[in-house]
């Protein structure tokens, strides 16, 4: 990794944001004196290439990304993802370094990190660039198999010594892996929560992969434009585990709302539910145990992602693919809450609107009845009572705990 | 001196004293009737052969009478009248009669003069009045000649529709000794009617279909008790054909005259019939038959039916034997299918486009219309990304006309992709080129490039829709085909996501030596 800007934007930057065919360089990880390089080589970020990489991958998103110029948030937050995915390199161990000079690296770049949350909708789309190709990150890893061991080089080539000793029957093949589904070391574990953090767009999107708790003021502010209300909902509907990401979401929202599931004005069913079935979906388990950081949720309007959940059923019923999303239930509450949400559509239309079913025609209307008499044998009496008479109120006056 | 009968007619004279006579448009005086008086029924027969010739008989047999009269002083004659009043008409009347050695008058009612000639360009009139010829009864006929005036009585009429029918065949030598030698094998290049007597109806009739002579035929039952005999129609039928049927007994080889009549070949009508259709009354075929010396009526039109139905077919069903089958199928030398230049202007099918500029196709999805968009496809090839149009997109334009990337591809065959300006070679069927490649229903074949020798095989499973994917292109490692088949495996879906790799370059050991916290 060269010190310069340049080198960083060539073997990173470009790498991360442009995705074809492209290799991203992990060398060395960087300080503040490297950031303190770059900022004084500032203009190298106003080079067309960058540029014309961002508006590309923001338009994976939206036809017409918003976003703002490159400021050194933006750089520091490339800087923290660079070395978070340092830490995952394999030969970490063959560095002379004291745990406090590792300790040292993590704090930095844990600062890298936290110095990048976004102030507005168009930071939270700038952030979402970087943290995207993170997420769509690939890593292919040489296995050689002996007789005694298998051995998995990490993003590197095998040693060309292994083929020296004729005597050593070994077998070579290759293993393509995504990274963010892969094992992480300790320090990259620490450090993703705060980079979803970072960049609550994508921790919304891949809510059943995220870690940490991203804010979600921002956001739900993203959601009010229809265009990125509709790339969310959309790419959520995209996904196998649909019905999990809106569990993780919804819960998120409740313990926005003060409403979390076990509080004391959480949904009824919660603590024996939590009592029958102590292990809870997957997905959402990773809010618990994290560091907390203090959440922006003072200014935060929930009913776009209210909207856009029940749009996400609204989508798999156009889809006729809710059934197969019933082959494996889960009893987790927020799982149950969150098809619960098509029978509140009466109560929140005042402030969601209506979402027009009755344009699609008398076939999707049936379906739609269908469908929510359907959920309706999912969410218990009690938990459908809450959701009217402490949920609904709590979107509509803006009730937080 | 004895006195002339008649007088020569002169220039510009309208009054005459035979009554009937007139002056026609040229000034040259003649009746309303021709006469021409036949000493023999031969020279009769030769005349009408010879008129019909040179001009329709029909129109002749319409004003025209046959008698039979005895002269005055003993002896008989055949009397042709018919309608006159043109000095042109006499005058080719009186050319042909004077052929047979027969004369021509001109007149009306009963008294006929001599018609003109080289001396009297006008025609005669009679010396003295009508009356001094002579008495005529209501049955007679006075030719008067410049010295002498016949006098006949009429004792008998002849039909001469009757006549010709009835009249005897000629001989008439085959050209060249053998049908084969003329050019025109007799006149049955194009049709040959062949009566085939009822014996040898069977055995001909297979003969004819092992040789593939195209044929039709009807049975006649020519007299009554007897088993029909078959009238055959031949389409140019060969020479050789022609020559083995005119010497075998009991077959009759007819040259079709007239729509209506046919003549034995061999033989010759007096008559040429093609011209007197009058001569032939009804809707019946005639065949006039030279050896057999007769003529055969067909009642009605013959309703030929195909030759197919009138060969008795002998079905095998055993297997053919060795032998059999080595000649069924005899080797031939085998070519190969290969592309060849070829300057046909098609509608591209689709586009081959370079893995360099694979990350282009992204940026131009943006151009293409919803619709066109929708029903792109594209399969990730080791030469670089196929984009596929619309299949049977009803003339619309395709996505492939309107990327301006890659290399155009035409349809060569259903489903077999070529690179535009190329085409298979040899021209074969369509259908067969998919058969020779061994596609399924919904498989595809590509020729990346002219060099190449075998098409890549593309099932429907690895074709993936533009709209889905497009924008995220593979990289050509990745979506590898093994051999000729391409196979998508998981793998190479997976990559062509479009996701950046991770390298982890060789970290030193001092990696850290330099490495400061803030400030």
């Amino acid at each position: 990794m060269g010190a310069s800007l340049n080198g960083f934007l060539d073997d990173f930057v470009l790498p991360l944001l442009g995705g074809s065919r492209s290799t991203v360089r992990l060398k060395s990880p960087l300080s503040y004196a490297d950031l303190a390089n770059f900022q004084d080589d500032a203009g190298s970020l106003t080079r067309d290439d960058v540029q014309y990489a961002r508006v590309r991958c923001g338009r994976r998103r939206v036809e017409r990304p918003l976003l703002p110029d490159i400021d050194t948030f933006e750089l520091v937050f490339w800087m923290g993802l660079h070395n978070l995915l340092f830490f995952d390199h394999p030969q970490l161990g063959q560095v002379w370094a004291s745990d406090a000079k590792w300790r040292l690296v993590e704090a930095t770049t844990a600062s890298f990190l936290d110095r990048a949350q976004p102030e507005s909708p168009a930071q939270v789309v700038a952030r979402d660039l970087a943290m995207e190709g993170v997420m769509r990150l690939v890593r292919v890893d040489q296995i050689v198999e002996t007789r005694e061991a298998e051995v998995r080089y990490f993003g590197q080539p095998a040693p060309r010594r292994i083929g020296l000793f004729d005597s050593v029957a070994y077998l070579q093949r290759e293993d393509t892996v995504n990274w963010i589904d892969f094992r992480h070391s300790s320090p990259t574990g620490r450090l993703l929560h705060r980079a979803f953090r970072a960049s609550p767009l994508t921790a919304l999107i891949h809510a059943d992969r995220a870690r940490g708790r991203a804010s979600l003021r921002n956001v739900a502010s993203l959601l009010a434009e229809p265009a990125y209300a509709r790339a969310v909902v959309y790419a959520w509907a995209g996904s196998e585990d649909w019905d999990l990401i809106g569990a993780a979401v919804l819960e998120r929202l409740l313990e926005d709302l003060g409403l979390g599931i076990g509080s004391e004005h959480g949904p009824p069913s919660s603590v024996a539910a939590s009592a029958e079935e102590p292990e809870a979906p997957p997905s959402v388990t990773v809010a618990a145990g994290v560091d907390q950081l203090a959440l922006d949720s003072e200014d935060t309007d929930p009913a776009p992602l209210v909207a856009a959940l029940i749009h996400l059923h609204l989508l798999k019923v156009l889809e006729m693919k809710t059934r197969a999303g019933f082959g494996a239930p889960s009893s987790s509450p927020a799982w149950k809450l969150f098809f619960g949400l098509p029978l509140l559509l009466e109560t929140l239309a005042p402030i969601l609107g209506d979402p027009g079913i009755q344009v699609l025609g008398a076939a999707m209307e049936a379906r739609w009845t269908e469908y929510r008499s359907f959920v309706r044998g999912i969410i218990s009496r009690d938990e459908l009572r809450w959701l009217r008479d402490t949920f609904a109120p709590a979107l509509t006056q803006g009730n937080r705990s | 001196m004895a006195q002339s009968l008649l007088e020569p007619v002169a220039a510009g004279q309208t009054r005459f004293r035979l009554h009937g006579l007139f002056v026609d448009a040229r000034g040259v005086a003649v009746g309303r009737e021709i006469l021409v008086i036949f000493e023999t029924i031969d020279r009769l027969v030769g005349f009408l052969g010879a008129y019909s010739e040179e001009m329709s008989l029909d129109e002749l047999f319409l004003s025209m009478t046959l008698e039979t009269g005895r002269r005055e002083g003993g002896g008989r004659a055949f009397l042709l009248r018919c309608q006159g009043g043109d000095s042109y008409a006499i005058e080719r009347i009186r050319r042909l009669a004077s052929v047979v050695q027969s004369t021509t008058y001109t007149g009306a009612g009963s008294i006929f003069v001599l018609p003109r000639d080289r001396k009297t360009p006008f025609g005669f009139d009679l010396t003295n009045p009508a009356e001094t010829v002579g008495s005529v009864g209501p049955d007679d006929v006075v030719a008067v000649s410049e010295t002498y005036a016949t006098q006949l009585q009429v004792i008998d009429r002849l039909d001469p529709i009757e006549l010709v029918q009835r009249l005897s065949m000629r001989q008439h030598p085959i050209p060249g000794g053998k049908i084969g030698n003329d050019p025109e094998l007799c006149g049955l290049r194009e049709m040959a009617l062949v009566l085939v007597s009822p014996g040898l109806a069977s055995r001909l009739t297979g003969w004819l279909w092992r040789r593939q002579v195209q044929m039709a035929g009807i049975r006649l039952s020519l007299r009554e008790g007897e088993a029909g005999s078959l009238l055959l129609r031949l389409r140019d039928p060969p020479g050789r054909i022609l020559e083995i049927l005119d010497g075998i007994p009991g077959v009759e080889l007819f040259v079709p005259v007239s729509p209506r009549a046919a003549v034995e070949v061999g033989w010759r009508h007096p008559i040429h019939l093609a011209s007197a259709n009058a001569c032939l009354p009804g809707d019946e075929m005639y065949l006039f038959r030279g050896r057999a010396d007769r003529v055969e009526r067909i009642p009605g039109s013959p309703k030929f039916v195909d030759g197919s139905y009138l060969v008795e077919h002998e079905l095998s069903t055993r297997p053919p034997d060795d032998e059999e089958a080595r000649l069924l199928s005899p080797e031939i030398s085998t070519v190969s299918l290969s592309l060849r230049a070829t300057t046909l202007a098609r509608e591209p099918s689709g586009v081959l486009i370079d893995w360099e500029h694979a990350s282009l196709v992204g940026g131009l999805l943006y151009l293409l219309p919803p619709s066109v968009l929708s029903n792109c496809e594209f399969v990730a090839l080791t030469e670089g990304i196929l984009v596929l149009s619309e299949r049977g997109a009803g003339g619309r334009i395709g996505a492939s006309a309107m990327i301006p990337l890659g290399r155009r591809m035409v349809e060569a065959a259903p489903g077999v992709l070529v690179p535009d300006g190329y085409e298979l070679w040899p021209r074969v069927r369509p259908q067969l080129v998919r058969e020779l490649l061994g596609l399924e229903t919904e498989e595809m074949a590509v020729y990346p490039s002219e060099q190449v020798e075998c098409a890549i095989r593309i099932g429907a499973s690895m074709r993936v829709p533009l709209d889905a994917h497009a924008v995220r292109v593979s990289s050509p490692a990745d979506a590898r085909f093994a051999s000729q088949s391409a196979e998508f495996t998981a793998a190479a879906a997976h990559q062509i996501e479009d996701a950046p790799t991770i390298s982890n370059e060789r970290v030193g050991r001092f990696a850290l030596w330099r490495y400061r916290g803030e400030g």
